[in-house]
Parts: structure tokens; sequence; C-alpha cells
């Protein structure tokens, strides 16, 4: 169970890139 | 000496960006988003993290910019950052800030050192899902960083005095390419 309420249910680091969509898309431009 | 060709006598991580532009774009938009960007935590704060993290992992140049720049946003209270770096008792801080610090350091050492018991830490002095959140990236993503600057050996000047300027561009302008 994860520490924090990301709010969905994506598994991985889907669920904290949605949770924050700011850092998310940028961590994703970087992949 | 850096281990690979960068321009010399360019400091720490901005030489690599340089070599890189493809991965130091994103590199940088993420250090403005985590250190600038909109967050329950205050800039001063958040470079606090870096600059503790960076410690921890032992990063010179990254402890020291991060250092200078949480030096000139914290003003007045600017003692607090030399009170964390050298590890001093009673260190002017917020219960909420202490448990995060606490948190990044768990972080710093690796993902799985995170217990219930340090989030519950957190919560029990005020902290909140973001704080928790923005926390915990902070410290992941300046473990990359300060492997990416001492992995490559990137140029790390050695006198305190280098770092003064950097930080007060920091502080004042973030984190643009």
């Amino acid at each position: 169970m994860a520490h924090i309420d990301f709010q969905n249910d994506l598994p991985g680091i889907r669920g904290p890139m949605v949770f924050r969509p700011e850092t998310g898309a940028v961590l994703n431009e970087l992949a | 000496m850096a281990y690979i060709s960068v321009k010399e006598g360019v400091p720490g991580i901005r030489s690599l960006f340089q070599f890189s532009p493809e991965t130091g774009g994103p590199l940088c938009e993420l250090a403005e988003i985590l250190l600038r960007g909109a967050s329950p935590l205050s800039s001063a704060e958040r470079e606090l993290i870096a600059a503790y993290v960076s410690h921890r992992n032992g990063c010179a140049f990254c402890r020291n910019s991060h250092a200078a720049a949480a030096r000139c946003l914290f003003g007045d209270d600017k003692k607090v950052v030399d009170e964390l770096l050298r590890e001093q008792n009673g260190i002017s801080l917020s219960k909420k800030m202490n448990a995060l610090l606490d948190l990044a350091g768990k972080v710093q050492l690796g993902g799985q050192s995170v217990q219930a018991g340090d989030i519950e830490s957190a919560r029990n002095a005020g902290a909140e899902d973001s704080d928790i959140h923005d926390t915990v990236l902070i410290a992941a993503s300046f473990s990359m960083f300060n492997r990416y600057v001492d992995g490559l050996g990137a140029f790390t000047p050695g006198e305190e005095s280098a770092y003064l300027d950097m930080g007060k561009r920091m502080s004042e302008k973030g984190y643009h390419l």
C-alpha cells in the first residue's frame, strides 16, 4: 500500500506521476 | 578534471547539461519545478532538503551550491543551513521540517528504507501528502543528480567563495539552461 493517497490506482511510478502531473510530465520527458 | 570531455572551467552539473542538452533540458526543468514550482514547502525549505541529501551523498558541488542558495532564501534565518550540515543538535526548524528531513535521509539511503513509521512521524508533525511527495521526489532526484555529477567527475570548485554568486543566481533566477 502506498505511503500517501495518490488519488488513483495506477501501478508503480504512474501513480505518483498522475498525482503530481507537473513533475510527472518532465520525468516522462526525461525517460 | 571530468572523466569525459566537457567544457573546461564550467562547474558541476552545468558542464554535463551542456555536454548533453537533450537530457540537460528536462533535468533543468525538473530542478526548476522541484525547487521553484508550486509546493506547500517554501523554496528555502526545498533547497535545504537538496543540500542535506547532497551532503549525505558526499556530493560537494551540489551540497555547496544548494546550501548557498538556501542561505540566500532563508535570509535572516540562514544559520539553519549550517546547523543542519554540521549536524548540530537543536536546529531551529519546525517539527514538520525536521520530520521531512529525516524522511529525506531515509530516501537517500534507499527507497525501501522508508517505513510506515517515518510517514506517521511526518504526519504527526503536520505534513500532508503533498509535503511528503515533494520531499521524497526531491531526495530521490538529488540522489540522482549527485551520482551524475560525481560519477562523471564534474569540476567541483574547492573554495567556498565560488559558491556565493552561484547560490545568489540560483536563488534569484532558478534553474534554466
